[in-house]
C-alpha cells in the first residue's frame, strides 16, 4: 500500500530524511518509532502531500504521491500530531465538515459519523462545542476526523498525546479494528508500549533513515537485551560498563542477575544508597536502545555512557 | 471540487455564525457615525444645489465603504485562525488551494455583501434618504465593491505573515482608500494631489458612483461603467495574491480562541 524509496528532505542545512525506505502492507500496523526531531512528522507530511520532498519517491496504492496526490487524497486518512479541530463548532459540525471534505455525504455521512462516534465514545458529545471538550476527548475527535472516509492508508502521528487512559485504549482499539479490516496504518509514536499492545510491526527512524524494520518479535530477538537496573537515593555512582541516568544505572547483559550482583559487590560505600534492583527482560525498549543508542522518550533524558576507566 | 468547496463554504459560514458579534458591530458602527455626519453634509449639499437632501446622500456611501474596509480586519481573522487551530493543514490534506480559497472567499463575499446591503438599506430608512436613481444601479456598485473587497482581503492575506501585520496593513488601506476615495469629504474639497490620486483607488469609483446614482439619478449603464475600474482593481488584487500565496505558507495568528 505504501512504498517509500530513498526519501530525502532537508530544512536548510539540517538533513532530516537521508534516503528513507519504508514499505507498509494492507492490514499492517507499522509502529514508526523515533525520538523528537527524528523526522516522523516530516515523513508523514511528505507522504500526505503537505510538503515537498527533496528527493526519492513515494507510491501509495500504486499511484505516485508526488504527481497523483489529487487521486490519492481520498484513499488516505491523516491525523497530524498537532490537534486540529474547530473549537467554536460542535463535534458534529467538525465531523460533517471533514467528512464532506473527504467525499462522504448525505446519509452515508450521517451513518459514518454515528459509527465513528460510537467507536471513539463521542456519541454523547456530538452537540457539544469542540472547544469545551477535555484533552482526551479532543484527541479522540481529532483522530475521528481522519476515520470518516474509507481510507486504505492511515497516518496517525502521535495520536495519544495528551489522551487519558480510556481515550488511549479506545484509540488503540479503533486502530486494531481498522487494520483488521485491511487498512494499512502508519502509527508514529514514541510510546513503545502502544506498539507492543497493538502487535504492530516496527520501523525505527534514526539519523534520517529506517535503522531497523520488522515484526515486533524479530526486532526484539535481533536487538533486545535483558537489562539490569540499579536505583539509588540521590545521584547514581559511576560504575565502569554501566550507563548512568540520574538516579539509575543500567547495563544490558546476557545474565543481568549476575551483572547486578557484581555491581552491588563493587559499590563499596554507595551500597547504603541502593534503593532498588530490577531485572528487565528483553523488550522493544531495549531493542530501541540498542539500535539508536539512546533511551526512548519520554522515559529518560539522554543516557550518559560511562566507559571503563583504564 | 465543487462538493469539497461547498463543504468548506458551509464550514466557514458556521464559523462566522459562531462569532457574529464583531460583524454586527461593524454594521451598527457606521450607522452611529452617520448620526454625527449627516447634519454637516446636509448643509454641504444645500450649498451645492440639493436643497431637499438629508445629508445621508453624501455621508452614507463614504461611511459604508470605510466600515466595509474595517470589516476586512475581522474577516481576515477567520483566515489566520485556521493556523492557530492547526486546521489549515488539516484542510490541505483533503483539498487543493483553489478549493480552500473558494471555501474562504465565498463566505467572506457573502458577509461583506450583507454588511454593505444592511448598512445601505438601514441608513436609507433611518435617515430618510431619497434615492433618485434605480436601486439596481446601487446593487451593481455594491456587488462590484464586495468583489473588490475580497480581492483586497486575499492580497493582504498573501503578503502578511502575521495577523498583526494584516491588521496594520488593513488600517493603512482603510485610511488611504477612504480618504482618497472621498469617504470623509467630496473629492473636489480635497488637496490637489489627493484629487489627482483619487481615481487610483477603487473606493473613489464606488463612492462617486453611489452619490451620482443617489443624488443625480444616474442609471444602471452608468453604474456598470463605474463598476469596471472597481472590478479591474479586484482582478489586480487577486493576481497579486495568486502570485504571492503558496500552499505551504505558514501564517501566525494572534490570540487564537
Amino acid at each position: 500500500m505504501l512504498h517509500v524509496r530513498a526519501l530525502r528532505k532537508s530544512y536548510g542545512r539540517l538533513d532530516v530524511l537521508r534516503g528513507l525506505d519504508l514499505d507498509v502492507r494492507p492490514g499492517e500496523i507499522c509502529g514508526l518509532l523515533g525520538r523528537n526531531g527524528a523526522g516522523k512528522t516530516t515523513l508523514v507530511s511528505i507522504v500526505s502531500g503537505l510538503c515537498a520532498a527533496d528527493g526519492g519517491c513515494v507510491r501509495i496504492d500504486g499511484l505516485d504521491a508526488f504527481r497523483d496526490m489529487r487521486r490519492i487524497r481520498s484513499r488516505i486518512g491523516v491525523a497530524p500530531q498537532d490537534l486540529g479541530i474547530y473549537p467554536t463548532l460542535s463535534v458534529r459540525a467538525n465531523l460533517e465538515c471533514f467528512g464532506g471534505l473527504n467525499g462522504v455525504r448525505g446519509s452515508a455521512l450521517r451513518l459514518r459519523i454515528a459509527e465513528v462516534a460510537e467507536e471513539l465514545s463521542l456519541r454523547d458529545l456530538l452537540s457539544r462545542r469542540a472547544g469545551t471538550l477535555s484533552g482526551g476527548q479532543k484527541r479522540r475527535l481529532h483522530t475521528a476526523l481522519a476515520l470518516l472516509h474509507d481510507a486504505k492508508l492511515l497516518f496517525l502521528d502521535e495520536p495519544t498525546v495528551g489522551a487519558d487512559v480510556v481515550s488511549r485504549s479506545q484509540l488503540l482499539a479503533a486502530v486494531r479494528r481498522l487494520a483488521a479490516a485491511g487498512c494499512a496504518v502508519v502509527y508514529a509514536t514514541h510510546h513503545l508500549a502502544e506498539v507492543e499492545d497493538m502487535g504492530a510491526s516496527v520501523a525505527i527512524l534514526e539519523g534520517g533513515v529506517i535503522r531497523e524494520r520488522g515484526d515486533l518479535a524479530s526486532v526484539v530477538a535481533r536487538h533486545g537485551r535483558s537489562t539490569a537496573e540499579l536505583e539509588f537515593a540521590g545521584e547514581a555512582p559511576v560504575l565502569a560498563g554501566w550507563d548512568r541516568d540520574g538516579a539509575c544505572i543500567r547495563r544490558a547483559a546476557p545474565d543481568p542477575a549476575r551483572a547486578a550482583a557484581a555491581a552491588i559487590a563493587a559499590l563499596d560505600g554507595d551500597a547504603t544508597r541502593l534503593r532498588n534492583v530490577r531485572i528487565v527482560p528483553a523488550s522493544l525498549e531495549s531493542a530501541y536502545l540498542a539500535v539508536t543508542g539512546h533511551a526512548p522518550e519520554p522515559n529518560g533524558s539522554d543516557m550518559e555512557r560511562v566507559d571503563a576507566v583504564a | 471540487m465543487l462538493s469539497r468547496s461547498l463543504s468548506l463554504v458551509r464550514k466557514d459560514l458556521l464559523l462566522y455564525r459562531a462569532d457574529l458579534a464583531p460583524i454586527l458591530i461593524m454594521v451598527v458602527l457606521p450607522l452611529g457615525f452617520l448620526a454625527f455626519m449627516v447634519p454637516v453634509n446636509r448643509a454641504l449639499l444645500e450649498v451645492r444645489g440639493y436643497p431637499g437632501a438629508t445629508g445621508a446622500e453624501q455621508a452614507l456611501p463614504g461611511m459604508m465603504v470605510m466600515f466595509a474596509l474595517f470589516l476586512l480586519g475581522i474577516v481576515g481573522d477567520q483566515f489566520y485562525r485556521e493556523f492557530g487551530w492547526n486546521t489549515w493543514d488539516r484542510v490541505r490534506l483533503a483539498g487543493d488551494m483553489p478549493e480552500i480559497m473558494i471555501g474562504k472567499t465565498v463566505p467572506a463575499l457573502a458577509i461583506l455583501l450583507a454588511q454593505l446591503t444592511i448598512v445601505f438599506a438601514t441608513g436609507t430608512v433611518l435617515f430618510g434618504m431619497d434615492i433618485v436613481g434605480p436601486p439596481l444601479a446601487v446593487a451593481v456598485l455594491l456587488a462590484a465593491f464586495a468583489v473588490c473587497l475580497v480581492g483586497v482581503l486575499v492580497a493582504e492575506f498573501a503578503v502578511c505573515k502575521t495577523f498583526s501585520q494584516f491588521n496594520a496593513l488593513n488600517v493603512l488601506v482603510v485610511t488611504v482608500f477612504s480618504g482618497l476615495g472621498g469617504a470623509f469629504a467630496p473629492i473636489d474639497l480635497l488637496p490637489a494631489w489627493a484629487q489627482s490620486a483619487a481615481p487610483f483607488t477603487p473606493t473613489y469609483w464606488v463612492i462617486e458612483g453611489l452619490r451620482s446614482v443617489i443624488l443625480d439619478g444616474q442609471g444602471v449603464a452608468y453604474a456598470l461603467r463605474m463598476a469596471v475600474p472597481v472590478l479591474l482593481f479586484a482582478a489586480a488584487f487577486v493576481v497579486m495574491a495568486a502570485v504571492r500565496l503558496r500552499a505551504g505558507d505558514v501564517k501566525v495568528p494572534d490570540n487564537v480562541l
